[in-house]
């Protein structure tokens, strides 16, 4: 595979004036990556694609280095996370209570029910890259089904996180 | 066999095999988004020849003229120019990708090869039949894994390319913009290209322009160089 380039922040200032007013399509290609691993995000992996563009809010690529903080519990914030690539580490009440890795969704229930995060979720690997997105509540209006499917699909993951907990309390 | 555990060996053998391009798209695409750089419509990805031959020709002419952030970023470039042409060679090489990097690492098939050999010379009709047996199970187990595999190929293939064309055709715009800027502080340059009027700003038009004048018509080059000038408007 070949060698990839690094620019430093002088060539980003290179980048950076070269002035254009049109910044056109900027959503674009971090649309098209979630709707490339939409059908690994459970909550959102039957929703019609088309739909899944008005529901979808503020998605942006995000990189984290190592100790960064992803969430900060207690904070209230509408942000759903799916990791690219890295590992981060969940801390309730100061104690470590999970690892994540690529291909995980977090962050989903605070996010919906607009209440504030149980746990932080800190970066765990050198760099980390998630893609970011938040739900737009008032576009049930126009996607009914869809925002529909989607709460659905929430009460289903919340289900078998509740599953799993009985289980392992229940061989404690 | 469950379709559904078929098709979660074939996402997770699948995401072995894309992994390291995946990572270069998220990472180019990332260093897009963070500085919030023009993802602009036009066709730059058809001027590649075009910016790559010229700057190739300018930095013969004189080594200096541009600076290390042009430099980097045609390299950049031509390595991802490079990258789109491989994965459009590998988007038609299915069955060779599929028989290298995902059949040869389910277990499944290495127990029925396994088995096929045991009863490669059966000693009875049991046996025999066992043969034929395992023989077309293997033959519609193999199919079924192709078909799943060749789904998830052609998708993750799209959007590979489709990817690595926007990604090179952002940077193009850049890489352009960048290009012309130098070559108008090049005294060198400018005298070089003699016959542009010296108090004329040199942009891509206009060096496209000057070497229609100087090359051949009728060839290859000058049909594209045509284009390229229509692709700047």
């Amino acid at each position: 595979m070949i060698q990839q380039i690094e620019y430093d922040s002088n060539d980003v200032e290179e980048f950076l004036k070269i002035h254009s007013s049109s910044l056109e399509n900027k959503d674009s290609t971090t649309l098209q990556r979630l709707l490339s691993v939409q059908k690994k995000i459970s909550i959102i992996a039957n929703i019609d694609p088309i739909d899944l563009r008005t529901i979808i809010n503020d998605l942006k690529f995000i990189k984290y280095a190592y100790k960064d903080y992803i969430i900060t519990e207690d904070e209230i914030s509408e942000n759903i996370f799916f990791i690219l690539s890295g590992e981060c580490h969940i801390f309730s009440h100061n104690k470590k209570v999970g690892v994540l890795k690529a291909g995980a969704t977090f962050g989903e229930t605070a996010a919906i029910f607009n209440t504030k995060r149980n746990a932080s979720v800190i970066c765990a690997s050198k760099e980390m890259t998630v893609l970011s997105f938040a739900i737009k509540h008032d576009a049930i209006e126009f996607c009914a089904h869809s925002m529909a499917l989607l709460y659905k699909n929430l009460a289903a993951q919340i289900n078998t996180k509740l599953e799993l907990m009985n289980e392992k309390s229940t061989k404690k | 066999m469950n379709l559904d555990i078929i098709k979660n060996d074939i996402f997770l053998l699948s995401d072995d095999f894309f992994e390291e391009i995946l990572n270069t798209i998220d990472t180019n695409y990332a260093f897009i988004d963070e500085n919030e750089l023009v993802q602009t419509k036009e066709n730059y990805f058809f001027l590649f020849n075009f910016l790559n031959n010229s700057i190739t020709h300018f930095l013969n002419l004189e080594n200096s003229f541009t600076n290390k952030t042009v430099k980097k970023l045609h390299k950049d470039v031509k390595n991802l120019h490079l990258l789109y042409q491989y994965y459009k060679k590998e988007s038609s090489n299915i069955e060779e990708v599929f028989k290298k990097n995902i059949f040869s690492k389910i277990p499944l098939f290495q127990e029925m090869e396994q088995e096929l050999n045991y009863l490669k010379e059966p000693t009875n009709l049991d046996e025999e039949e066992m043969k034929l047996l395992v023989q077309r199970h293997y033959k519609e187990m193999r199919k079924i894994y192709f078909t799943t595999f060749k789904d998830e190929y052609q998708d993750q293939m799209q959007y590979i390319l489709e990817s690595l064309k926007t990604i090179i055709n952002t940077k193009l715009y850049y890489l352009d913009a960048m290009l012309w800027n130098h070559i108008n502080v090049s005294n060198l340059l400018k005298r070089t290209l003699k016959s542009i009027d010296k108090n004329t700003p040199i942009t891509a038009k206009i060096y496209i322009q000057y070497r229609l004048t100087v090359d051949l018509p009728y060839t290859a080059d000058y049909k594209y160089l045509q284009d390229c000038l229509r692709t700047y408007k």
